[in-house]
């Protein structure tokens, strides 16, 4: 697939580590000059592709915008619909993944159903606030909402309950609907995690190569210029070795970085490098 | 399996010293209000004491030590002083409803199991300021207690402002277990997990008498959606939810001899859980004591001072109490934003929806009565406090992004969920032409000796 964007993502209030949203990322366009009105994202992705993540990236008048996703293996939809920024004109549209076919589509009610049981993946930003899910594009509070005041209303017009015990018997009914939903998540979380071996996302391949490092630099001194969720993760990790702050008089006998040329390297997996430095 | 082990010894240690503390004085508590509100005593006085030794330059190891031994005295005393009131041990049949509400809660702790036996540390604030603060303590090379030392309390890999409670838990079960771990990483989330949900449970059935929705209202604080991940995250959220619950449940148990000041000791514990408790809980927790019995007010604060330790040293070494200080200023994207927080977002689903509905529902009841009126400020107050800093604040920002504010109305979700339940059930009692009283029918201690 050819392509057409090479951008650099500024968007931190898309939820995105800082380093993720400073790295340029490679894009493969799907559409252009688009209405996004009721249309979502449909992509065919390969039988091992599962768990794998990607982004979403899309250009309006309004600016670029991005959302983190997950593949679903084989042919499945992407819910847009419930996203402010996709409503109206779209000027183009892209994943981060080479070589997978996709198309816009208005979709079916077969596929308003799979997508409502999209698992949620495990994302830097679940801490902060879930994703949760659409039904028909809408948000499922919505659905939630419904279900309260349908459900109160039967309960006072047929059952003869007070209101006010009708809609807290409302309220359960709807809330046991969303922990019946969350169970299924939960479940979907740990089959793929545990089938797919998919790691967090984005520091898996960073938590192999800590493994290593934290073995080969010992009880010596080290340092680093990664940044973001990356650099929290390395800290964390090498928490109990000296580390070399620049305010300390501690001078780094190893150096971890993405950009090798500033010394030897002793260890390196997946663009990271560990580096022997020549003590001062 | 040693791990587990360690854990489990630790939080009983503390449940045990805080049990036997509770016990100095006799009490109308069930055993599982007592056991669950001495496992947060044992942790606060555990953690504080060792941080009172180490701001005076003790090291982790002796602090540690001698914190246990003061501790194990200060429980054998109270033991051979035979003047204890222990309450009793009794069970209650469950009911069918009652086992599939701890069928759902059980699934919530599985899943926050998993989460710590096959996942890594990994969202951002606990790979810095907590678990990230934790490791470098426990392995001692990049810690400091000189001000002057860039590792001036882990400040190299997080903000050094942010209380210690969770960071020496942690190093110490790390020391005990001989290494550090994933598990030791966030483990105690778990633990005020299940203690929030659990003290929710108790309150409501005291105050309700009514065992459906005591049993409703804990489902329906375990399973606010961010909860199950905040039982494994690594973060102090739910520990400062944890202490606020524990300190709005002892005012409404109306001990006021020893639940007043342990309902100061809890708050104090949620300031020592995170900074955010001074400005968002603590005027409510005050003005919900002095409206119920101001008299008692001396109480709660004799409790809350046993802070002054952590308080005078982030002043003495002016680390400050906000994450961002700026400047006082409205936004006007923020009650849009606010809005699509409380009612359309998954976060919390529902939830904030359905109890702004009760509150508004039953607050000419809740006037009326004596409780009520203090529960109706202790949620207006942190409601007013959460809406005030998040429009016309710097804090606007972590609105804006969503990184806090979902977070701190889980904190929030406990209280309001038991205030909600209050007020819901003085409606209904009230349609039933009864009248909303402390259950005392499985309460009471008796004395030993």
């Amino acid at each position: 697939m050819r392509i057409v964007f090479s951008v650099v993502l500024l968007t931190a209030a898309l939820f995105l580590p800082t380093a993720v949203s400073a790295q340029e990322l490679k894009v493969y366009p799907l559409e252009t000059n688009f209405s996004g009105q009721g249309t979502v994202i449909e992509l065919d992705f390969p039988d091992d592709a599962d768990g794998v993540p990607f982004y979403i990236f899309w250009q309006t008048a309004g600016g670029q915008h991005i959302a983190l996703s997950h593949a679903r293996s084989g042919r499945h939809c992407y819910e847009m619909r419930h996203r402010d920024e996709w409503q109206g004109q779209v000027a183009a549209v892209a994943i981060t993944t080479p070589g997978v076919p996709g198309r816009l589509k208005k979709p079916t009610f077969a596929d308003d159903i799979d997508m409502f049981f999209e698992t949620e993946a495990i994302a830097p930003s679940t801490v902060n606030f879930v994703a949760g899910h659409t039904l028909f594009g809408w948000p499922s509070n919505t659905f939630l909402v419904i279900i309260v005041l349908l459900s109160a209303l039967w309960f006072a017009k047929f059952k003869r309950i007070p209101v006010e015990r009708s809609l807290a018997l409302g309220f359960l009914l709807a809330w046991g609907t969303m922990i019946l939903r969350n169970a299924y998540d939960h479940a979907a979380i740990v089959y793929e995690m545990e089938a797919h071996k998919t790691g967090m996302f984005p520091v898996t391949t960073l938590n192999v190569f800590a493994d290593h490092a934290s073995e080969v630099i010992g009880n010596e001194s080290w340092g680093d210029d990664l940044n973001g969720i990356f650099g929290s993760f390395l800290h964390y990790r090498l928490a109990q070795q000296p580390y070399a702050s620049g305010k300390s008089d501690r001078r780094p006998a190893f150096w971890i970085t993405r950009n090798p040329a500033d010394g030897q390297v002793v260890w390196e997996y997946a663009n990271y490098y560990l580096l022997k430095k020549n003590q001062r | 399996m040693i791990t587990v082990i360690v854990i489990f010894g630790q939080l009983a240690f503390d449940a045990v010293f805080g049990w036997t503390l509770l016990s100095f004085y006799q009490n109308d508590r069930t055993w599982t209000e007592t056991l669950l509100a001495g496992a947060l005593l044992g942790i606060y006085v555990e953690t504080l004491a060792m941080a009172t030794l180490m701001f005076a330059g003790v090291s982790l190891v002796a602090a540690g030590g001698a914190t246990a031994l003061g501790m194990i005295g200060v429980a054998a005393a109270g033991f051979y002083r035979g003047r204890q009131y222990h309450t009793r041990l009794s069970t209650e049949r469950l009911k069918w409803f009652e086992w599939v509400s701890l069928a759902v809660i059980g699934e919530t702790v599985l899943f926050a199991l998993w989460q710590l036996t096959r996942t890594h540390t990994y969202f951002d604030d606990a790979l810095q300021h907590w678990s990230g603060r934790a490791r470098s303590l426990f392995g001692e090379v990049n810690w400091s207690s000189d001000p002057g030392s860039p590792f001036f309390l882990g400040a190299q890999i997080g903000n050094n402002s942010y209380p210690l409670q969770a960071i020496i838990w942690r190093a110490v079960a790390a020391k005990l277990n001989g290494a550090w771990n994933e598990i030791i990483s966030r483990a105690d989330g778990l633990i005020f997990f299940i203690i929030i949900v659990g003290t929710i449970w108790l309150a409501v059935h005291r105050f309700s008498n009514s065992r459906p929705m005591a049993a409703a209202a804990a489902v329906v604080a375990a399973t606010v959606p961010l909860h199950v991940w905040h039982a494994a995250a690594g973060y102090n959220d739910i520990a400062l939810e944890a202490f606020v619950v524990a300190s709005l449940a002892a005012i409404l148990r109306e001990e006021w001899f020893l639940a007043g000041v342990m309902a100061g000791v809890m708050a104090a514990g949620a300031v020592w859980s995170k900074n955010d408790a001074i400005f968002l809980y603590l005027p409510a927790l005050l003005a919900t004591v002095g409206l119920m019995n101001w008299r008692k007010g001396g109480r709660f604060l004799s409790g809350l001072a046993t802070i002054a330790p952590w308080l005078a040293f982030n002043y003495v070494h002016n680390l400050g109490l906000a994450a961002r200080q700026g400047e006082v200023a409205w936004h006007p994207d923020a009650p849009r934003l606010l809005w699509n927080a409380l009612a359309k977002s998954p976060s919390s689903s529902i939830l904030w929806i359905s109890i702004f509905a009760c509150v508004i529902y039953s607050c000419i009841a809740m006037f009326k009565d004596r409780i009520g009126r203090g529960l109706i400020v202790c949620f207006s107050l942190p409601i007013a406090a959460i809406l005030f800093i998040f429009s016309s604040t710097s804090a606007f920002t972590y609105l804006n992004d969503q990184t806090t504010i979902h977070r701190v109305m889980m904190q929030f979700s406990g209280m309001a969920i038991m205030i909600s339940t209050y007020g819901l059930g003085l409606k209904t009692n009230q349609a039933d032409g009864r009248k909303v009283k402390v259950n005392k029918a499985t309460a009471g201690s008796r004395q030993r000796g």
